[in-house]
């Protein structure tokens, strides 16, 4: 895996940065791939490659960043109980931020930070998979996710999508609502 | 192999009306799912990464060959209208439906039970090895819930384990991760894939730009006709190692020299120098531990570094190579999101448990991480600026090398 020449400061203190404006918290593995993978789509990331995997969009390097900012005590990675019978991961911020808080980051973070986390799956999948030319992106998410699109999520996505949409950023979201 | 695990399933649990159809979309979409790989595979797929189609996959690619191409047509003449399309669903979902889609895609699915006996006897290496036998005598079908972070969704079917399969499970997981560290991430096939997709991209860079004579290829080229539009599926079913392999001796006449070089190397088997980054810190400060996390630290400036000089020298970039990847045993539950991504042993009363709460052999696996550069042979000066630069690193000190 080639090393990103793009990359403003190291990815795992861009990691801190994300954490920071997230309001020092996330919680969920899947919740830091979808907003640090809608942070690069709207032009506030830092150069992480995503791929699209099973959970939809999913960068390598951003596991990795992850690993080593936990690794060098930036950043804490708890594992919760969750009533499903498993366990889930909250990231917290170590410290203080590397960089200051940009508002529209914190803007577009506080959106995805509040929303479902399977809607926001649902809606970040269906604005990577237009931003990589797919013409019905919503359909598209469906069939890949068809549980998760059932019993009304995929409208609720779409509507989260207009909310995440709305936020000022460098890079609109595709208009695919 | 699917044949075999759709046999076994209606073995245990009986076959009904539905199940024939199900079975028979299933052994399709089994044997079509990398219908739409490139030539050599995944170091192809680095290339059109490079070339700016980072999510244009071979499995989007198979998605358009099976419901849009020839095989469509077969299958609609032999089996029925719609039948294609029905094992394209199956290949792209990312949720099976039941207990023979888990076939195609599961933690014992047809592809890595397949793989893991063919790699090890193709490369004849002797790690590896699984006791296919039990495994498969050992395979049931759990009731697993789909899950988002801490949110869950619902519930699907999927092949598990009964516990007399525990030791042959944590076979298993070991024999995997060993094919990576041994065959996967060989540091000869890792030095001969960054060769291969260094040359192939500067070639279609170059006929992307209109610099065809610099690619060294014909207009004609398969190859030409990729690089010109890499996302048609006519350009991509044009390629065949055969046709990689062809063009070497156009490639080694470049006049771009880097290609022309790379070619006569992947040729002649005349490939650069490994050096195990990892190895050199982890000597240089004294650490045995393969997961100490000042060593981490060290190469990962390195790799920094690197990229830092590379940009700086841009006449001498092709001459060091970098490499990194890491792979993880068994990653732990919430690490792959839910239990669909695990091993789950079914105990009795049909509670199913993960492998790693079960095996302490599994539970106390760490991942495996490696840091390479590939370095020209005979170039002085990347091989004095790498030294110089883990000599540096390894001192603590934050000079800068100016590597010249």
């Amino acid at each position: 895996m080639a090393t990103s020449s793009k990359s403003k400061v190291s990815e795992e203190k861009f990691l801190c940065v994300i954490l920071s404006d997230a309001g020092g918290k996330i919680v969920g593995r899947t919740r830091l791939h979808k907003l640090t993978c809608l942070l690069e789509l709207t032009g506030l990331g830092n150069g992480f490659d995503f791929e699209y995997h099973h959970y939809g969009p999913y960068s390598e390097r951003l596991a990795a960043a992850a690993h080593m900012a936990t690794t060098l005590n930036l950043v804490e990675e708890e594992e919760h109980q969750a009533t499903w019978g498993g366990t889930y991961s909250v990231y917290k911020l170590l410290g203080v931020s590397p960089a200051r808080a940009n508002p529209r980051r914190v803007a577009l973070a506080k959106v995805a930070v509040d929303a479902d986390p399977i809607e926001l799956e649902l809606a970040t999948t269906a604005a990577f998979l237009a931003k990589h030319g797919v013409s019905n992106p919503w359909e598209e998410t469906e069939k890949r996710k068809p549980l998760k699109a059932s019993d009304g999520r995929l409208e609720k996505a779409k509507r989260l999508y207009l909310e995440l949409a709305s936020v000022k950023v460098p890079k609109p979201l595709p208009q695919i609502v | 192999m699917a044949r075999t695990l759709v046999r076994l399933l209606n073995e245990q649990y009986g076959p009904s009306n539905k199940s024939d159809k199900r079975s028979e979309r299933v052994i399709a979409a089994a044997l079509l799912h990398d219908v739409g790989h490139g030539p050599f595979s995944h170091a192809f797929e680095t290339v059109i990464k490079r070339l700016g189609f980072i999510n244009l996959k071979h499995e989007d690619f198979s998605d358009q060959l099976i419901r849009n191409g020839e095989i469509s047509q077969v299958l609609t003449k032999e089996i029925g209208r719609g039948f294609s399309d029905d094992v394209a669903d199956i290949i792209k979902s990312s949720e099976p439906k039941g207990m023979y889609e888990a076939i195609v895609s599961s933690q014992f699915d047809a592809d890595r039970l397949d793989y893991m006996q063919r790699d090890r006897l193709m490369t004849g290496t002797s790690h590896g090895a699984i006791d296919f036998i039990w495994l498969l005598a050992n395979l049931k079908i759990g009731s697993v819930p789909i899950t988002v972070d801490n949110e869950l969704v619902g519930n699907i079917d999927t092949l598990v384990l009964s516990p007399k399969a525990l030791s042959a499970a944590e076979t298993y997981v070991v024999s995997l991760f060993q094919l990576y560290t041994t065959v996967y991430y060989h540091k000869t096939t890792r030095g001969i894939e960054k060769i291969f997709s260094e040359m192939l991209f500067r070639a279609c860079d170059h006929v992307r730009n209109g610099r065809l004579k610099a690619s060294g290829l014909p207009q004609s080229h398969p190859l030409v006709k990729f690089a010109k539009s890499p996302s048609k599926l006519d350009s991509m079913l044009a390629l065949d190692d055969c046709i990689i392999w062809g063009s070497l001796s156009f490639l080694a006449e470049a006049k771009d020299s880097v290609i022309g070089e790379f070619a006569k190397r992947l040729r002649d088997r005349n490939l650069f120098k490994c050096v195990d980054i990892r190895q050199r810190f982890a000597s240089a400060i004294g650490s045995a531990k393969g997961d100490d996390v000042m060593v981490y630290q060290k190469c990962s400036q390195l790799m920094l570094r690197v990229d830092e000089w590379k940009r700086e020298h841009p006449s001498e970039s092709h001459n060091v190579l970098t490499d990194e990847a890491s792979r993880t045993p068994y990653k732990k539950i919430e690490a792959s999101q839910g239990k669909l991504g695990q091993i789950l042993v079914s105990m009795p009363g049909d509670e199913l448990i993960d492998l790693s709460e079960l095996s302490t052999l599994v539970n106390a696996s760490k991942p495996y991480r490696l840091w390479r550069v590939y370095l020209h042979p005979d170039n002085a000066t990347v091989r004095d600026f790498i030294d110089r630069a883990i000599k540096d690193i390894a001192n603590g000190n934050k000079q800068q090398i100016q590597g010249q």
